[in-house]
């Protein structure tokens, strides 16, 4: 333990100049105090370590590790520190969604290295925070590095962060950066362009990410250097994991096309050679969104797996299940069914119950203005910010109720795994299957790739999570859906009566042929199914019309619908077709 | 305060009236006189108001300054307006330089109005005008002086700028290459290595 | 990123052959009713001007007679250095003097390929070879068409001190690259550079084949004038006794000793050649009865300290390192090899003397007399081993595994106690050589840590 009477003591002077730390952001900020550490224990506690600071976003708290700035003999600068980690909260990233806007941003400026991001993006936020406190309250922030840097921390790269802070505020060469020997023409070039960055996009900052990553490209690109640079600086990342247990940040999974024109190589402007390739630009953004690689509907949305991988930056503790989930929910949603009108007559709509805190992640339309206002003048969201939550009729009388659906999909090898690349079947089925549960009806959720395996939830279920998380597993095995599948739920006519869609391609006639080995063909059980189920029967096929004509006749005699798909997309038109039908009401 | 003061004196070039940013006479009708402007300033500073004689380029020279290149000595002659170079003789026969060399290699790379806006090029300007008069910035060294100014020097740090980003995208280039199918599919080997 | 970084079949074979419009021998090679089952494609990628310029390296390089002196570096090599130091960003800014450069080593090429790239190298010309890490970890290794084709020339050369020469023209196998792994790329392919004749690179392991008899069979059929590959390989080609006339065979990759090679010599009829060779610059010299010739003009060779940056002088023995090449996507300077050998010159040809892969290691009798992996190397090279890794551990018994048909456990235990004075633990294993082996180089190591004083 180090000497506790210093960290004591340390902690008088800091509680004392946390309020004056407050004001110099705002009089009316409204914060809690931070979380005081007296040892490196309490603080691996709250999940601090190598660091003596850090900012959590979720719950709007400030860590300080009082032994770490004991150790590191920074107790004479608390309001820098403070400050600064104030600066984290309410002025870059400041809140949940704007840090995994900027960090999908800087991830654009980092093709091929995106696990930088999270550093990048802290040092990007520390500049514009540093920078106004330094120049427009007149902390003394350079005096903060001057006392952390050691000649062990300088690299390249952190040459250029401090020769860049010499530029900002007009210090003479070598006082921050005070390793001369890594000094170059080339990282004064750099470093001054970096300024003025700062500089210009001070107000707009969430507009400068792309910009800075492309600048700090070159510097990241090994992945030694890299590490190596990250682990002497470990001790200012107080922000790399400010969204740490963030959940359900929703509108990510969009593609940022603003974010993508920033990505701008900042040399290239300045060396007048941008205007020439302006055109160029238009062009491969025509082709463009290949380059993007945007998908699904529209190209308009982020892979899964580059969506996975920016929500594990933005909350390191993300559970990749649930993210995926979030993923194939949020792009369903646009094309679900309506939610069921209620048209009972002598019930009021939406009787306000109460308040609750309005947090990122809510929509922005939930906000109750006046009462946020009331709470408090300066709006923090998950703090001072309310929404309003409205109780409904629970009396619903649903005049028809709707069929159950059975959705099969077809999991074999020529499946893409849903978690890596973008799957027309999963969102299909999601679209299909959340638009049946707004209904009110149960569904089942079966995945195949036979002979192997399946995936099946457990009967006709009406919990959301459980079917997604079905519905986007992945298994890769066998050749086709397996009809057997059937047998479980349909062999007996269940409560309930039932639709079935089957997604799969033409290598469902083969399954259909295969041999049983029992007295049963598949062709007899997927009859005897249909009829049980009582619904619908369609197999969605992923082939051209008139392969197979024969078979199909079977299929159409037996009352299964044969519907064609011969791209993907085509299985959107479908799942629309079929939610409309089956599940709109008017 | 004291003479010369580098932060003084862009406080000074960024208080630059609009006016001066005005092309020059050379160039539109309604542009500056520059050569009237010139000639008071070299009174200003030389302190010398009876002169008539100023070392000003010849006519074929005079018609090859770019309007970005007039606006700058423009500009200047307001930084020169300072009460600093009040009765700096010393620096008058240092001010042809300043405007026709030194602010003429700067010119391509500095967009005019950023000679005020930009607090790094105001410096810029001071310092290429301090160091072509020779004069010591208030509490540097010469070696200070020269690493800041060099440190700001717009010609420099394209040509740096230029260097480094052709070697960048190169590298860049290499990268993609090297992931491109054509390269991997490589050509025949003749023996174990 | 990294399944792009397998090899993949990208072209046409109008790209991988651009200067042969006649491609029915490779279609006779490729269909032929007992051609193995080829999981690749490749060409040689020549266009005209690579090809001249293929042929320009032979008339400049194949035909010198005499490299450098002792006294006298050769003549390319101020201009070699000048030119590097002004195009390749891993050595710019550098003087043109040799002394005043650091030696390299394979981790430089391997974290930073593309520095070592020229500026003015054309990146369309850019081919890719990926090692897979059977010798360290994987590596990136950029070269070009012509740099690669260079190598047939190189083996040209060698041959002329044999009398041989390759015929070259349509019809013909010229080269066959033998292998016998459990799996490698193959391919059947063509060479613009031969006229059109035959390159083939096939894998013995029966189940790269339809029938376990095709491998003979297809060879025969073809009967390819040059055999190469590796010992081990070449000792499963024997085991299967073809009837084949091979003009040579170029056995590279591990040391050749002195009973294989006798023994392929007698069977094939023909020189087997020991080529010392690198990934990184091609070959380099072939094994004759003073050490190994080198026979690129345009290597500059000198030996250095293993551990500290000191050049030795002539005659003294340490790590072999390589200036020069005509690989404009990796010129190398003072590149070091991992192997050791003396370095000698002969009427201005360079030899390197008792070559030896990587750093000695030491061996000890149990009384702790040291015994240098030399002195193991030229005892074993009498005897029909087609490879070996001995190994000693902290309680100095000696691991011992030989890869042979023939040689028995026995023979190896006699051996070895006479080098070890018969004060020594054994733990000696032979295996025998299959069509698919799955063994790396002859290796030594020890875990008593002593090297050479």
């Amino acid at each position: 333990m180090h000497n506790q009477f210093e960290i004591e003591k340390t902690l008088a002077l800091w509680k004392s100049l946390w309020p004056q730390a407050k004001l110099e952001w705002n009089p009316l900020l409204r914060l809690q105090e931070p979380i005081w550490c007296l040892s490196h224990q309490e603080a691996k506690e709250e999940g601090l370590t190598g660091s003596f600071a850090m900012i959590r976003l979720t719950d709007h708290r400030i860590v300080i590790n009082l032994e770490e700035i004991v150790e590191r003999h920074i107790e004479g600068y608390a309001l820098e520190v403070l400050a600064h980690e104030i600066g984290h909260h309410i002025f870059t990233p400041a809140n949940l969604y704007d840090n995994a806007i900027l960090l999908n941003r800087i991830r654009f400026g980092l093709p091929g290295i995106e696990n930088r991001a999270p550093m990048v993006s802290n040092l990007y936020a520390d500049f514009l925070i540093n920078d106004k406190l330094q120049r427009v309250n007149k902390l003394s922030m350079s005096e903060v590095y001057k006392a952390i840097n050691t000649e062990d921390t300088f690299t390249e790269f952190w040459t250029l962060m401090m020769r860049t802070y010499e530029y900002l505020w007009r210090l003479n060469r070598g006082e921050l950066a005070t390793k001369l020997s890594l000094h170059s023409k080339k990282i004064d070039a750099d470093a001054s362009l970096l300024a003025s960055l700062i500089r210009s996009y001070s107000k707009d900052w969430i507009h400068g990410g792309g910009r800075f990553a492309v600048m700090l490209y070159p510097y990241l690109m090994e992945d030694q250097t890299f590490n190596e640079a990250r682990k002497k600086i470990l001790v200012l990342l107080d922000a790399e994991d400010a969204g740490l247990g963030a959940m359900d940040i929703s509108g990510m999974t969009e593609l940022d096309l603003e974010g993508y024109d920033e990505i701008i190589d900042m040399r290239k402007e300045a060396l007048g050679l941008a205007d020439g390739d302006a055109e160029k630009k238009e062009d491969s953004l025509g082709s463009g969104q290949n380059k993007l690689g945007g998908h699904g509907p529209r190209n308009g949305y982020m892979g899964p797996g580059n969506y996975i991988d920016l929500m594990k930056q933005v909350n390191p503790k993300a559970d990749e299940q649930r993210l995926i989930n979030a993923y194939y929910k949020e792009i369903a949603l646009p094309h679900l069914i309506d939610f069921p009108i209620e048209t009972s007559e002598n019930v009021s709509l939406n009787l306000p119950e109460g308040l609750e805190t309005w947090d990122i992640g809510d929509a922005i339309e939930e906000v109750d203005w006046l009462q946020s206002a009331i709470q408090s003048p300066s709006l923090i969201p998950g703090l001072t910010m309310q929404k309003r939550t409205y109780g409904s009729d629970s009396d619903n009388e649903v005049s028809e109720s709707p069929l159950n659906v059975y959705i099969g999909i077809d999991c074999s090898g020529s499946m893409m795994n849903p978690k890596h690349n973008f799957s027309w079947p999963v969102l299909a089925a999601t679209i299909i299957g959340l638009s049946a549960l707004r209904a009110g009806a149960s569904v089942m959720g079966c995945l195949s790739g036979e002979p192997g395996s399946y995936l099946e939830t457990n009967g006709f279920i009406t919990d959301e999570t459980d079917l997604l998380t079905t519905l986007t597993s992945y298994l890769g095995t066998g050749y086709a859906y397996g009809i057997e599948r059937l047998r479980k739920p349909f062999e007996e006519k269940p409560n309930k009566k039932s639709h079935i869609v089957i997604v799969t391609d033409n290598d469902i006639f083969s399954m259909l042929e295969s041999d049983t080995q029992t007295e049963q063909t598949h062709w007899e059980l997927a009859e005897i199914a249909l009829k049980n189920a009582g619904g619908h029967g369609t197999m969605v096929l992923h082939s051209q019309p008139d392969y197979n004509k024969d078979l199909v006749i079977r299929l159409h005699k037996m009352g299964w619908n044969v519907y064609y798909v011969t791209n993907e997309a085509e299985l959107l038109k479908f799942a629309l077709e079929f939610s409309q039908q089956n599940y709109a009401y008017v | 305060m004291s003479k010369y003061d580098v932060f003084e004196l862009v406080t000074h070039v960024r208080k630059c009236p609009e006016l001066f940013f005005k092309s020059s006479s050379f160039l539109v009708k309604e542009g500056l006189n520059s050569i009237a402007l010139l000639c008071d300033t070299y009174r200003t500073v030389s302190g010398n108001f009876l002169n008539t004689v100023f070392k000003i380029p010849s006519g074929d020279h005079l018609k090859a300054i770019g309007e970005n290149h007039w606006r700058a000595i423009h500009i200047s002659t307001w930084l020169l307006s300072h009460q600093d170079f009040k009765n700096a003789s010393f620096a008058e026969e240092k001010l042809y330089d300043f405007w026709f060399e030194e602010l003429r290699h700067a010119s391509p790379y500095v967009k005019f109005n950023e000679w005020v806006s930009d607090d790094e090029r105001a410096e810029e300007m001071v310092r290429l005008l301090l160091n072509c008069c020779q004069i010591l910035p208030n509490g540097e060294n010469p070696e200070e002086a020269a690493d800041k100014l060099s440190s700001l020097n717009s010609a420099e740090r394209h040509n740096v700028l230029k260097k480094s980003y052709k070697a960048n995208e190169r590298i860049m280039d290499i990268k993609r290459q090297m992931e491109e199918k054509r390269a991997r599919e490589a050509a025949n080997t003749y023996g174990r290595e | 990123m990294d399944a792009s970084s397998k090899p993949q079949i990208a072209l046409t074979d109008e790209e991988r052959f651009p200067l042969l419009d006649d491609l029915s021998f490779l279609n006779a090679l490729k269909q032929d009713e007992f051609a193995p089952k080829f999981n690749f494609k490749s060409g040689d990628r020549l266009d005209a001007v690579n090809l001249s310029k293929v042929k320009a390296y032979k008339k400049k390089n194949c035909e010198e007679k005499s490299f450098w002196t002792q006294e006298q570096t050769p003549i390319w090599l101020n201009e070699y250095l000048k030119w590097s130091s002004e195009t390749v960003p891993f050595y710019k800014n550098k003087s043109n003097i040799l002394n005043s450069f650091p030696t390299t080593n394979r981790d430089d090429i391997r974290k930073n390929p593309h520095l070592f790239v020229s500026d003015e190298a054309d990146l369309y010309e850019l081919l890719v070879y990926h090692t897979s890490g059977s010798t360290g970890p994987k590596l990136d290794v950029l070269f070009d068409a012509v740099s690669q084709a260079s190598w047939v020339p190189q083996i040209e050369s060698i041959l002329q001190d044999f009398n041989i020469s390759i015929t070259s023209c349509k019809k013909t196998v010229a080269i066959a690259l033998i292998c016998a792994q459990e799996k490698t790329l193959t391919y059947a392919s063509l060479s613009a550079y031969l006229k059109g004749a035959g390159i083939l690179k096939i894998n013995l392991n029966t189940s790269d084949w339809n029938h376990p008899d095709d491998a003979v069979k297809y060879l025969e059929k073809f009967n390819p004038q040059i055999l190469t590959g590796d010992p081990l390989a070449f000792m499963a080609l024997l085991d299967l006794k073809p009837k084949l006339t091979p003009k040579a065979m170029v056995s590279s990759a591990m040391k050749l000793t002195k009973g294989t090679k006798d023994t392929l010599e007698s069977y094939f009829k023909c020189p087997v050649i020991d080529l010392y060779s690198l990934t990184e610059c091609r070959n380099i010299a072939y094994a004759t009865g003073i050490g190994h010739k080198v026979i690129r003009p345009d290597l500059y060779l000198e030996i250095f300290d293993e551990f500290d940056d000191i050049a030795l002088p002539y005659g003294e023995r340490g790590e072999l390192v390589v200036t020069g090449g005509s690989n404009p996507f990796l010129p190398l300077i003072r590149y070091r090899t991992g192997d050791f050998c003396r370095l000698k010159i002969e009427n201005g040809i360079p030899f390197l003397i008792d070559l030896e892969a990587r750093n000695p290691v030491v061996f000890n009798t149990k009384s702790g007399i040291k015994i240098n992996n030399i002195d193991v190397s030229n005892v074993l090279s009498e005897i029909p081993l087609a490879g070996f890794k001995m190994h000693q551990r902290k309680d100095k018994l000696i691991q011992f595994i030989g890869y042979s048909n023939e040689v028995t456990a026995e023979v190896i235990i006699d051996l070895l106690n006479i080098i070890f004075k018969n004060d020594i633990n054994l733990d000696v294993e032979i295996q025998k050589i299959s069509q698919n082996n799955d063994v790396e180089k002859t290796k030594y190591s020890s875990e008593l840590i002593s090297f050479c004083d």
